[in-house]
């Protein structure tokens, strides 16, 4: 078995809003493996994304994270990221761990150009090396005679930032006309990373992309940016959050194929967060499933499709239409997460329902080896 | 099986404007020649990617805008559209005959006080409930709103129908005065149908009922769906992208690409066997819930064209696997290739009868 890439242990997030306390995660326990793509599965407001924008320390207010631990295994070392301090957390977005988000249109800012957005990951997370490269293009260009008292005062300027990024002066030379053309430097090497990344997706023209804006790019181009961006640094840990909810199904599968295809290159882990059952029997390796706010299941693609064991997920496979079929449903709504349900959540529309449901939480168990379940019918007491 | 649609070449272009004097300089053909026949009773599927005009020909047929060019027959006697296809046919095309006919049957070409009695006959869910029911209304006002345009009811009798159809749904009489901001998704587009069946009309359009709410509250609508269509005796189109959904629901299933149909045939038959590359391509995308089959894909690269420069020859020839000499120059037409009784309409030049 593979080691754990991260451990999501006990994890209890609130939203503190005028209406009341949203107990939107509450207990989550998950745990991701090197080189997998584990999805996760519900409905609206069961806590997906939150349980994604949890691993990056990214709850937005008024929620918190209120408890729990989120270990994450960064070279060698074994790190909790609840524990960390913003700066480091900067470092480690974008680089170990990255996003892709719900709507690209939205994850893109509208008034900046593709490559001023993409060449913000390289300017925050690869800058020394990046530097480094300049300037070995300007010894280069200085051995070859090229260039002479100009270069000279570039590679003095480049020198400078590589020691002291900052540095008042150079902050102050980037301000005066002509001087600061010599950043124009790096924003070539810049640009040629980032061609190299588009590349790598297979973004058709990519030279005429960057100089457009994203409101310039259909649905598809738009989110290929947004992967773009979280691939831009080969993270080790990449969270999906329904990529593909906006794009049409052959759009769909241009994508997932894509993110498939990038992730046996980099050997990165995927989280897949997702409504969609067909999308995880076609890419996921585990699956979890999740409702109101907790996981109800956890299993291999396999084992959660031919036997599932949580009533929640029998009600959600059954759901999905097929010719042939009855419509099946499951009965209610989805609870207010306020006021949740005492016990297990999903006994007021749970048809298995027992008196000990209403009371007791029931707890995560082992029902076959690699298969969880937390369920009193499994004996999760 | 009787007609209750047909539609004969119709085009819904939108204007580009720009300039000094906002000239038109271009159009987006949304909607470019499309002839289709609903028949009554059926639930007709039409699919197809974001953009190819699927919302603009529902709203086209139930001239909620006017088209360009195009006839609509909406529940036209037989003997009479016998009569108007063999004026068509005939040499003196401009016959008054024919504009008679034109004018007392041909939808595109009615005007306001006819389109409104024949308003009641059909309806249109719409896409997001939380968009297409006013925030301000009551539920009791936004339900009872066609009845009371329409003339149907009023005062007491108004309220009774109301509630009679609230609870048919699935509401019940104590939300009656409350606003759709209350409501669940599922219960919001319960009451953007409640609204739409009240004046029962014969032809529903669906667009898109479905794709604004969950997986199990989906299963739940589909089911209230085909409950009202028994129930009414209702004629649907069924405007979708989602494939899995019109597979279940649909009795003959149209797919459209860019403004054209490309492919129309009975939901087994299409879904069983799709003979246009398009429809073959978006078929093998959709991911089957079931981790054990692994359905070869057929690669479909690039992006849907712009509908303002349509490709010459076959729309779908720069994305086309297939695509030969033919396919660049010539456009090709839809053609029966299917046995007597089962029709199944291709336009794909690789595809002989």
């Amino acid at each position: 078995m593979k080691e754990n890439l991260l451990d999501i242990e006990d994890l209890k997030v609130r939203f503190y809003t005028y209406e009341g306390v949203v107990k939107a995660l509450e207990g989550v326990n998950l745990n991701l493996r090197k080189g997998e793509m584990l999805g996760v599965a519900g409905e609206t407001g069961c806590g997906k994304s939150v349980t994604g924008l949890s691993v990056l320390v990214l709850v937005p207010p008024p929620g918190k994270i209120e408890g729990g631990r989120i270990t994450f295994k960064n070279a060698n070392k074994t790190i909790d990221l609840l524990k960390q301090n913003e700066s480091f957390l900067c470092d480690i977005r974008g680089k170990e761990i990255s996003m892709i988000f719900q709507e690209p249109g939205a994850a893109l800012n509208p008034v900046y150009t593709v490559e001023t957005q993409l060449s913000e990951v390289f300017l925050h997370h690869r800058r020394k090396e990046l530097i480094q490269r300049v300037l070995d293009g300007l010894e280069k260009d200085i051995k070859n005679g090229k260039g002479g008292l100009i270069c000279g005062i570039e590679k003095g300027l480049y020198r400078r930032m590589l020691e002291n990024p900052d540095s008042l002066y150079l902050r102050f030379v980037s301000k005066i006309p002509v001087v600061r053309r010599y950043r124009l430097r790096l924003k070539k090497e810049i640009r040629k990373e980032i061609i190299k990344v588009l590349r790598e997706i297979e973004m058709a023209d990519p030279e005429r992309v960057l100089n457009m804006y994203p409101h310039e790019l259909s649905g598809g181009m738009a989110q290929r940016v947004v992967i773009a961006m979280a691939l831009a640094c080969n993270p080790t840990l990449l969270i999906a959050d329904e990529p593909t909810t906006s794009v049409d199904v052959t759009i769909q599968a241009q994508i997932l194929d894509l993110i498939r295809r990038l992730k046996e290159k980099f050997g990165s882990s995927v989280i897949y967060i997702t409504h969609d059952m067909g999308v995880i029997a076609e890419t996921c390796d585990r699956v979890a499933i999740m409702y109101a706010g907790s996981i109800c299941e956890v299993a291999g693609v396999m084992e959660i499709f031919k036997n599932p064991l949580h009533p929640y997920t029998k009600g959600l496979l059954e759901s999905i239409p097929a010719p042939g079929k009855e419509f099946k449903s499951i009965k209610g709504t989805v609870p207010n997460l306020i006021n949740p349900p005492k016990g297990c959540r999903f006994h007021p529309r749970c048809p298995k329902a027992m008196e000990i449901c209403a009371r007791v939480p029931p707890k995560m168990v082992e029902v076959k080896k690699e298969h969880f379940v937390v369920c009193h019918l499994y004996g999760g007491a | 099986m009787k007609t209750l649609i047909e539609v004969a070449g119709l085009k819904k272009y939108y204007p580009i404007t720009g300039g000094v004097f906002k000239k038109k300089i271009a159009d987006v053909k949304a909607v470019d020649g499309v002839s289709l026949s609903i028949f009554k009773g059926e639930c007709f599927g039409l699919v197809g990617e974001s953009g190819c005009g699927k919302t603009t020909f529902g709203k086209t047929v139930i001239r909620l805008l006017k088209p360009n060019a195009g006839n609509i027959f909406f529940d036209v006697p037989s003997d009479v559209r016998e009569e108007i296809k063999k004026l068509e046919k005939s040499n003196n095309a401009d016959s008054s005959r024919l504009k008679n006919l034109r004018k007392q049957y041909d939808l595109s070409t009615f005007k306001r006080g006819k389109l409104k009695k024949l308003r009641r006959k059909m309806q249109i869910v719409y896409q997001d409930p939380s968009t297409s029911l006013n925030p301000r209304m009551l539920i009791k006002d936004l339900v009872g709103e066609p009845l009371k345009v329409h003339k149907i009811a009023k005062g007491r009798e108004l309220r009774e129908r109301v509630v009679e159809m609230l609870e048919r749904l699935g509401l019940d009489e104590n939300q009656l005065y409350r606003f759709p901001h209350e409501f669940s998704g599922g219960q919001r587009q319960r009451i953007a149908i409640a609204r739409a069946i009240i004046t029962q009309p014969t032809f529903m359009i669906l667009d898109e009922p479905t794709s604004s709410v969950d997986v199990s509250v989906r299963a739940e609508l589909l089911k209230e769906f085909q409950r009202l269509q028994k129930e009414f005796n209702l004629t649907y189109l069924f405007v979708s992208h989602d494939l899995s959904v019109v597979e279940c629901i649909s009795d003959r299933v149209a797919v459209m690409y860019l403004g054209k149909i490309v492919e129309v045939a009975q939901t087994t038959e299409l879904f069983q066997n799709p003979l246009h590359p398009y429809t073959i391509a978006l078929f093998s995308s959709i991911p089957v819930p079931d981790p054990t089959i692994r359905r070869k894909r057929v690669p479909l690269t690039g992006e849907v064209p712009s509908p303002v420069n349509p490709p010459k020859g076959c729309r779908f020839h720069p994305r086309c696997p297939m695509a030969t000499d033919v396919c660049r120059k010539e456009e090709p037409e839809l053609i029966d290739v299917g046995s007597e009784e089962n029709e199944h309409l291709v336009a794909c030049h690789l595809v002989k009868s």
